[in-house]
Order: C-alpha cells, then structure tokens, then sequence
C-alpha cells in the first residue's frame, strides 16, 4: 500500500508575513503549501491544481475572501474543496456572510497555531456525519 | 456600435440604469468629472455589480484630489468587503492625495478602518508611509492594525523602525505570529540597512 | 563558464527574498530558492550596467522606477521577448478548439468574427494565428474572419505589411508549413505569402488611449500577450478597462504566459480550458 501524498493546501492572503507563516506551520506539519495574494490568483491555482483544503482571508484586493468563494462554488472542479475563512471581524453579520459564501469554517485573526492545526486536521479528514 | 461617440453622450442618469452594461458606459463616461463625484459615490452605494463598481472608482480616482479621496474613505465603513477593498484599492491611486484621509482613518477607534488604512501606505514612498507606519508600531493596540503594518514595513521599512519593531516584539512577546512577522521585518530592513552603510 | 561556487557577496539571502517578494507582488512571476543562480545572474547583471554600489540601491531604483524604466528592462531579462512564428501556439490551440466553437454558437454561418493581436510587433503573432487558422480550423469557410494586427510602433508595422522574416522567426513553425506558405528571399529571409498576408489589417494604436482603443472595437477575441506586464499599475487598469470595452460579451481576452489578471484587474472571468487560463468578458450567450 502506498503512503498517500501529503495534503496540498492553498493559502490566499496579501499579507506576506500572513503566507509565509502559515507556511511556516503547515510545512511544518508535513503539509505541501501554494500560495497566492488574492482572489483572482487563488481561483487562477484552484482551477489548475488540485488542492484538498485552502485558507482564504476576506480582505484582499481585486478580488475578495467571499467573491473568491463564490467562484469556487460556481465551478465544478473546484466547487467541494474546503475552505478556512478567516478574518480580522468578528461580527455576527461576517460569520453569516462566511457560511453564505459556501466557507467550511472561520477563524478570527491572528490565528493561533494549535487552532490552525486542528481546524486543518479536522477539515482534511472530516468524520462521517 | 459606435462606443466612441456613445461614452460622450451619456449622462448621470444612466448610472441608474437597469441594464449593467449602460451603467458601466456611464460610469466609464464620467471618468475625471469632479461635477459628477457625489452621483459616483452614490451609485457605489447602490451598485451591487461588481465591473460596474470597478469603473465607478476608476472615474472618481481620475477626478482625484484630496477632497474626493476623502469621500472614498467615507466607504471603507461598509459592510461589504468588496466595497471597503475597491475603496483601498481606489485610494492607493490617489497616490499622496489620499494622505489626509489616511491620517484621519489611522485616529478611528474602529480598528478595522485602521488597519485598511495602513495598508494604503503601500503605495507611498518610504518617506510618507514609514511615519504611519512608526506611529503605528509604537502607539497601536491592537494586534492585527500592527500586524498589517509590519507586512507592510517587510516591503518599504527603512531602519527608524528596527527600534520601534524590537519594542511591539516585547509587547506582543506571546503572540508567535507577531513575533515571527516582526522577525521577518526586521530581517529585511537589517539587510538593507548593511549594504547601505 | 566556471564550475566554481560563484561569489556573490552582493546578493544576500535577504536581498533575494525581498527581491522575489516584490517581483512576485508586482508581477506575478515566482521564483523559488532553486532559481537563485538564474535570478542572481540578472541581477548582478543589472547591477554593474546601471552603476549602482549595492543591492540596496538597485533595489530603490527598481521601486521607484517609471514608465521604460529599470522594472522593464528587468522584466525583459527574465522573459522571453523575441518574438517569432508559432510562439505559445497552445493558445491558438485553444482558439480552434474551444473558443470559437463557444463564439459561433448560435451564430448563423457567415458571420464576422474579429480577432485582434496587441501588441502585434512586426506581424509573427497576428500571422501565426491566420496560419493556424488556415491549418487547424474546419469551420473557416463558413465563417468570415477578420484579423488585425495593431501596434504603437510604425515601423513594426511597416515591417510586418512587408512580411519579410528570418530564419530565426520560423524555427518552431512545422517543416511544411514554412514551406508552403513562405519562399526563400536571399540567405537568411523567407517572404510570407500573398495569400497569408491579406488576412491581416495592420493599423497603429496606443493602448493607453481608450477612445482610439473603442474606435477598433469591439472584438470576439484579443490576444495581447506580453504587453501589460510593462506598464504601471494605473496604465495597466486603464488599458484592461479598455480591452474590456473592445471585447464582445462573451469575447475572450488571452494573455503571455507569465502574465495573469491577479496584478491587473477583476473584470474578467477565468475560463480554465486544458491549453490553459483564458479570460472572458461576462454576458452573451451563457
């Protein structure tokens, strides 16, 4: 039997010390990481590569975390792929906004790494509902 | 079709049209006319397609002038994340007229306002954002505001801030992404600071 | 070339980082710790013919530096500009295969469909696609094509009305086709035929002025490929508004390789089709 490939994960955020952490974690943790710097380049990776999981903020030039989304679910290809929302507010009107946009979960910046790490686990290997 | 003569000839009151491909020519038509900057404004208000949004900023950036960067930072309060971003992304080309506005956003209480602020400075040369940036990193609170100004800093910092940095480092000291993006910033501004010696 | 371990004492592990973090913003093009060599090289390149004393330097000069400036010759250097016959054929692939089957859909036979390649230089790219065309399409007789090549430069243009080519310009064209559609015309040039050269219009024009981009309009599919790269932020938002304004709904907007709309705009839709990514103008028929 062979080992299966380590997850593929999409992180899309302008922030460059944002990526390069989440990088820094997930590599860590044995997981291959793409990045991109806002919706359009995100959607333009998604579409070409398959991914098991992306982290997407909401405040991102050209392109948003929820238009990004809503493009995801528009597509057939990249319409199931999981995705962690996260984002400075912590308002009601966001969490409903995330859940609209067809997010998986939502996380308020700064993420901790230990939630980072078990919202990633969880959402790569979901359990039987 | 005769686009030329047709982005002439339109006026405000297409902006309100039920067609998007009419609003986006009138909107495209208005491109520079201070006389029609609060019709812009309003329609961005209204205006839930997202072309449509896009050419309303592009016009009200080529009118320009602080005063009309002023009015596309009264948007960044919007609830919609795609209207507050056109408005960032708006004001980054409004160059150093967008600097008053930026100022007043940086003294909101709000610190979402602030923190969308700090990310205008991207734009600027070293000379006008590094002072935002410093005020920032000594005085802000809050976390992610500081956050964005260090992501920006990794980018444009100059070495008044490494003094600066080192100290929100002790204060956010257990807060590992912080210290890690401050790390990182320092790193960058280090190196140059080196060579230029 | 030496197989030493080159010095560059001038290039730190910072340097190349902040250097990749900011190409990468501005462009889009990545490169990795195993493209150091590669990038380096460019690099200290550019560094000893502009003068400058260090990175540092270099790096504020490429910051600050305008339209024609340091920005684009270092573009220029990491990517492949000449231009020649067939180049990124993939896309004209794609044209055939799945771009204009979605345009005439629904379209009676006999209908116009424009295509437009800008920048069009001395003429390999507007030419390359009535080749292919000629070559690859079943359709083309049932439908009228007009193609146009447009370019800010005049004596591109004039160069590409006469349609004299090198060697060079035709290496990746199939053995036959160079055969077929270009003779011989002294040691090192190869006219393109009669037939070939009056499928194209040739007609100067600035992308920067959106009132002579519209007067050309509007279009069903455009290749401008290798040309917004260059410009600054604001020019190239203004010309994708333009282009924009140029295409059909539904009209197709395809770019260089190494380009993408991340940088530029989000006006357009991304259509992922297998030769790769193409940009579409909403509306039309769905």
């Amino acid at each position: 039997m062979n080992t299966p490939k380590p997850a593929r994960i999409l992180i899309v955020d302008d922030a460059t010390v944002v990526r390069l952490y989440y990088r820094h974690l997930l590599e860590r943790d044995g997981y291959r990481v793409d990045e991109a710097l806002n919706g359009i380049e995100g959607l333009e990776k998604a579409l070409r590569i398959s991914y098991d999981l992306c982290i997407v903020d909401v405040n991102m030039p050209l392109m948003d975390g929820y238009a990004f989304l809503q493009a995801l679910r528009r597509d057939p290809s990249t319409r199931n792929l999981p995705t962690l929302v996260t984002t400075t507010q912590a308002h009601k009107q966001d969490i409903a906004a995330a859940r609209k946009a067809g997010a998986t979960a939502y996380l308020v910046k700064p993420v901790p790494a230990d939630l980072l790490a078990n919202h990633v686990a969880a959402l790569l290997n979901p359990l039987p509902v | 079709m005769d686009t030329a003569l047709t982005l002439r000839d339109l006026s405000p009151d297409h902006l309100g049209s039920a067609d998007s491909a009419m609003r986006w020519r009138a909107a495209r038509a208005l491109s520079g006319e201070a006389a029609a900057t609060a019709q812009l404004l309003s329609r961005l208000r209204l205006e839930g397609d997202r072309n449509v949004r896009t050419a309303l900023f592009s016009s009200l950036v080529a009118i320009g002038g602080t005063r009309t960067a002023a009015l596309v930072a009264s948007l960044l309060r919007s609830d919609d994340p795609g209207l507050r971003n056109g408005a960032i992304e708006a004001l980054k080309q409004f160059h150093t007229a967008a600097a008053p506005a930026v100022d007043a956003l940086l003294a909101e209480e709000d610190s979402d306002l602030r923190l969308l602020a700090i990310e205008v400075t991207r734009a600027w040369p070293g000379r006008l954002a590094v002072p935002r940036l410093l005020q920032v990193i000594e005085h802000d609170p809050n976390v992610n505001v500081c956050a964005a100004a260090v992501d920006v800093a990794t980018e444009l910092g100059t070495p008044e801030l490494l003094g600066a940095l080192l100290r929100l480092r002790r204060r956010f000291a257990g807060e590992p992404f912080m210290v890690f993006a401050i790390d990182i910033a320092r790193g960058r501004i280090r190196a140059a600071d080196g060579h230029g010696r | 070339m030496t197989t030493r371990h080159l010095e560059r004492p001038d290039i730190s592990e910072f340097d190349y980082h902040r250097f990749c973090e900011y190409f990468y913003r501005r462009t889009g093009i990545a490169f990795g710790e195993s493209k150091r060599y590669y990038v380096d090289k460019r690099l200290l390149e550019r560094m000893a013919k502009t003068g400058v004393k260090n990175f540092d330097q270099y790096f504020s000069k490429l910051r600050h530096s305008g339209p024609h400036g340091e920005l684009e010759r270092l573009i220029n250097l990491f990517t492949i500009n000449e231009t020649y016959f067939y180049r990124e054929a993939h896309q004209f692939d794609c044209l055939v295969n799945n771009l204009l089957p979605e345009l005439i859909a629904g379209r009676p036979r006999g209908a116009r469909l424009r295509i437009w390649s800008l920048p069009c230089s001395t003429g390999e790219e507007p030419y390359s696609i009535a080749l292919y065309l000629m070559e690859n399409w079943k359709q083309l007789e049932d439908y009228e094509i007009e193609l146009i090549g447009s370019d800010i430069n005049t004596a591109a243009l004039e160069a590409a009305r006469a349609g004299i080519y090198e060697t060079r310009a035709l290496q990746r064209l199939p053995r036959d086709i160079a055969q077929r559609y270009f003779s011989p015309r002294g040691e090192n040039a190869f006219q393109l035929a009669d037939a070939v050269r009056q499928c194209v219009h040739f007609t100067q024009v600035n992308a920067a002025d959106p009132y002579a981009m519209a007067k050309l309009g509007p279009f069903d599919v455009i290749f401008c490929r290798n040309m917004l790269i260059y410009f600054n932020d604001r020019s190239r938002a203004q010309t994708c508004e333009s282009l924009y304004d140029c295409l059909r709904e539904g009209g197709f907007l395809c770019l260089g390789h190494s380009e993408s709309m991340s940088r530029m705009s989000s006006l357009f839709t991304i259509r992922s089709f297998p030769q790769g990514l193409i940009y579409q103008k909403p509306g039309g028929t769905p």
